[in-house]
């Protein structure tokens, strides 16, 4: 028998050594790469560095200079956040419409699946070109489907009024048949059979059995895809970077964006260092606001 | 026995959470970077092999020019081995601060005056004065033109050698096939901006399948500058504190801009554009463009499509067609331990023989009185033009906060509703324009 000590056994010990070895590379993978990088950035918020010589602490100037100063960051949040709200909403309920279609039993339902899922392994880059292409005034497929029904396409990308819409149009094909709606499938399939039939046998039509059977059942589902949409809309850059440089006349120059120009066109570092603990705290409030929000509408069958 | 495993994990836990916090912030932390030196001269010339990992930034062109004087460098200098670290354009001065950061800065560099680049380097410690590595290897600064000098001479110190340089957006590019269709003549020097519209007009055919004059408004800064110049006024004032588009002369330089896309009809709209500018351009969309030297280099992609040439700017009512040196240097970098060899280096790209090879390539050549009148390079018509107006060329001016990149992406955002019709060239929305440049000129330095 192993002798015990106030660690443990022998053999208790050496499994919690190989145990803290194999998350080892993870925890200081998360801890260099992750955490550092976070509490430095934290640091340089509140200095004026612009990479190369010493970090000059001017302590809460940045922040102030963001929220008082700044001439583009309220427009900016304000325009990430229509971006997110509206993509968020389309984007959940298009993939969750995708989900339903697709979790019906239908001749070639897999290759369904995978059509609908193919956009969104489009890289980036070739999507903001391909896009861009399509979303041409002048000679994209876009308007020119338009004007074969009579109506005359805006400018799209170059339209001050149409870019953001466009931004999202391309990031809801890009998004709606992707992980959400695997997501979205996998909760579908969760719902028992058993509750739909009880249902319809009391006399509840479709929409009833769908309002309060699939969508209760599939809330914390739906609580998730928002969350992650949220942060991941909140963080729109590629495209726009891409296909708009944030024209035309900043119509599209999202918060991250404003944060990417600062660090790396005009490289300052302190200040964008803030812009990106603004972001975080503001992606923290948002999401305990929906968490708390939760309770209210999210059903958890086994809580 | 629980507890005594909880007691394990927590100071197990606590011992390399602190080691790895510790690890990680050391890890972050930013290297001191040395201060300028004042050249390396004092360095003595090292007797072994040594190497120069000399950084660039990536265009066909120019890796095509390193790739062929590498070779001959390393033969001419058996003790110097030369490696090319080169990065795309966009990510290059990132790419250089996050090797100043991580303190793996090679021993030269390409920087610009363009976007006060050169102006950055200096101010972030990357790059180091050679007035003093130019004394101790008695080089003629006369070789190159005193413009360029001037331009990446900062603070009274010289911070690196012309490599190319041009003479701003102060060329028109002309489909030769097209006006000769049109009947009309071809632009000559001295040419003026009523008989551009006019010729432009004359280039806009009615099915919007070709315009007649394109100006850079992709960089619109630029343009700006040229144009300002040719009403006798300048975008920036002498000490490059205050922004001038508002002034009288600016109102009317802005509304000529406004008129060609607007008024005369005679330059695509943005959603009459049909991909890049360069484009329309090879692509036989556009009767005239406006561009910089390098925009030869579509010469090759034109092929037969069309004739093309090249006119200097039209005269405006300043009596000049504007012009703007615009210089790339190679730079000895702060972090060298080899500044004689990385200066030989730097010397030999941008001796007569690296610009002429340049211009071979295609493209922008040296910044040199005897690469731009090189008979190599004369035997092209275009480069004559391009040698006429490069001899006249106006001096360059950048912001005096060095926030010229700022500067030029807030005007380039700025400017576009006047473009697509969003807006007029109103005394108002000029002087909106302008206080909102004007804010970005307030700031301090970087």
């Amino acid at each position: 028998m192993s002798k015990s000590s106030r660690f443990g056994t022998r053999i208790q010990r050496l499994e919690a050594i190989e145990g803290y070895l194999w998350i080892s590379p993870w925890v200081i993978g998360f801890l260099v790469f992750s955490l550092g990088p976070m509490v430095a950035s934290l640091y340089l918020s509140l200095t004026k560095y612009k990479i190369g010589g010493t970090p000059e602490w001017i302590g809460l100037a940045n922040y102030k200079e963001a929220f008082t100063v700044d001439k583009l960051f309220w427009p900016s949040l304000g325009r990430t956040a229509y971006f997110s709200i509206a993509s968020v909403v389309l984007g959940v309920i298009l993939s969750l419409l995708a989900a339903m279609l697709l979790n019906q039993n239908m001749k070639g339902r897999n290759i369904f699946r995978a059509l609908f899922y193919l956009p969104s392994l489009t890289p980036i880059v070739a999507l903001a070109i391909l896009w861009g292409w399509l979303l041409n005034p002048k000679l994209g497929l876009v308007n020119y489907l338009l004007s074969m029904i009579g109506i005359q396409g805006p400018g799209w990308l170059v339209d001050q009024t149409w870019a953001v819409p466009s931004i999202i149009l391309i990031s809801l094909w890009s998004s709606v048949g992707g992980g959400r709606m695997i997501i979205f499938l996998a909760g579908l399939q969760g719902v028992p059979k058993e509750l739909h039939e009880a249902a319809e046998i009391d006399g509840a039509n479709a929409y009833h059995r769908f309002r309060h059977i699939t969508i209760a059942l599939i809330s914390p589902v739906i609580l998730f895809n928002v969350l992650l949409g949220i942060i991941g809309s909140f963080s729109v850059f590629s495209v726009a970077y891409i296909a708009t440089s944030g024209g035309p006349n900043y119509a599209t120059w999202f918060f991250m964006l404003h944060l990417y120009y600062n660090a790396f066109s005009y490289f300052q570092m302190g200040y964008a260092s803030a812009l990106a603990w603004i972001f975080f705290v503001i992606i923290c409030i948002l999401s305990y606001l929906q968490i708390k929000l939760s309770n209210r509408w999210v059903y958890y069958e086994f809580s | 026995m629980a507890t005594q495993q909880t007691m394990t994990r927590r100071s197990f836990l606590r011992a390399t959470s602190m080691a790895s916090v510790g690890l990680a912030l050391a890890a972050c932390a930013p290297v001191p970077v040395a201060a300028p030196a004042a050249g390396g001269a004092a360095a003595a010339p090292s007797t072994d092999k040594v190497q120069i990992r000399f950084h660039a930034r990536i265009g066909a062109q120019e890796d095509a020019l390193y790739d062929m004087q590498i070779p001959k460098f390393m033969e001419a200098h058996p003790n110097i081995e030369v490696v090319k670290e080169s990065f795309p354009g966009a990510e290059y001065n990132a790419k250089i601060s996050t090797m100043v950061a991580g303190g793996t800065l090679g021993d030269s560099c390409w920087s610009a005056l363009g976007g006060a680049t050169i102006q950055f380097a200096w101010s972030q410690g990357t790059i180091t004065p050679v007035d003093d590595l130019v004394a101790s290897n008695n080089v003629d600064l006369k070789q190159w033109y005193e413009g360029c000098l001037k331009g990446i001479t900062v603070d009274g110190k010289l911070l690196g050698l012309p490599f190319k340089s041009h003479p701003g957006l102060a060329v028109i590019y002309y489909n030769e096939t097209a006006i000769e269709a049109a009947g009309k003549e071809v632009p000559k020097a001295g040419w003026t901006q009523e008989q551009q519209v006019e010729l432009a007009k004359a280039l806009t055919t009615a099915d919007g399948k070709q315009f007649g004059y394109l100006p850079g408004i992709t960089n619109i800064w630029k343009t700006c500058v040229t144009l300002l110049r040719s009403y006798g006024e300048q975008l920036l004032s002498e000490d490059a504190t205050k922004f001038q588009l508002n002034s009288e002369k600016g109102m009317q330089a802005v509304t000529f801009l406004y008129d060609l896309f607007q008024t005369h009809k005679v330059a695509p709209k943005p959603d009459q554009m049909v991909g890049a500018d360069t484009e329309m351009w090879s692509n036989g969309l556009l009767g005239m463009y406006q561009g910089g030297t390098s925009v030869s280099v579509f010469g090759k992609t034109i092929g037969d499509k069309f004739k093309w040439m090249v006119a200097p700017n039209a005269i405006g009512p300043g009596g000049v067609g504007g012009s703007d040196y615009e210089v790339d240097a190679h730079c000895v970098t702060t972090a060298t331990k080899h500044p004689n060899e990385a200066f030989e280096w730097v010397q030999f790209l941008c001796s007569k023989d690296s610009g002429i090879q340049l211009g071979l390539i295609g493209g922008t050549v040296g910044g040199r009185p005897d690469v731009y009148g090189a008979p190599e390079l004369l035997k092209f018509p275009f480069r004559v033009v391009f040698k006429e107006i490069m001899d006249n060329a106006q001096a360059s001016r950048i912001t005096a906060n060095w926030r010229q990149s700022e500067a030029e992406a807030a005007l380039l955002q700025l400017m576009q509703p006047l473009w697509a019709g969003n807006e007029k060239p109103t005394q108002a929305f000029v002087d909106g324009v302008t206080s909102q440049i004007q804010d970005i000129l307030n700031k301090p330095k970087p």
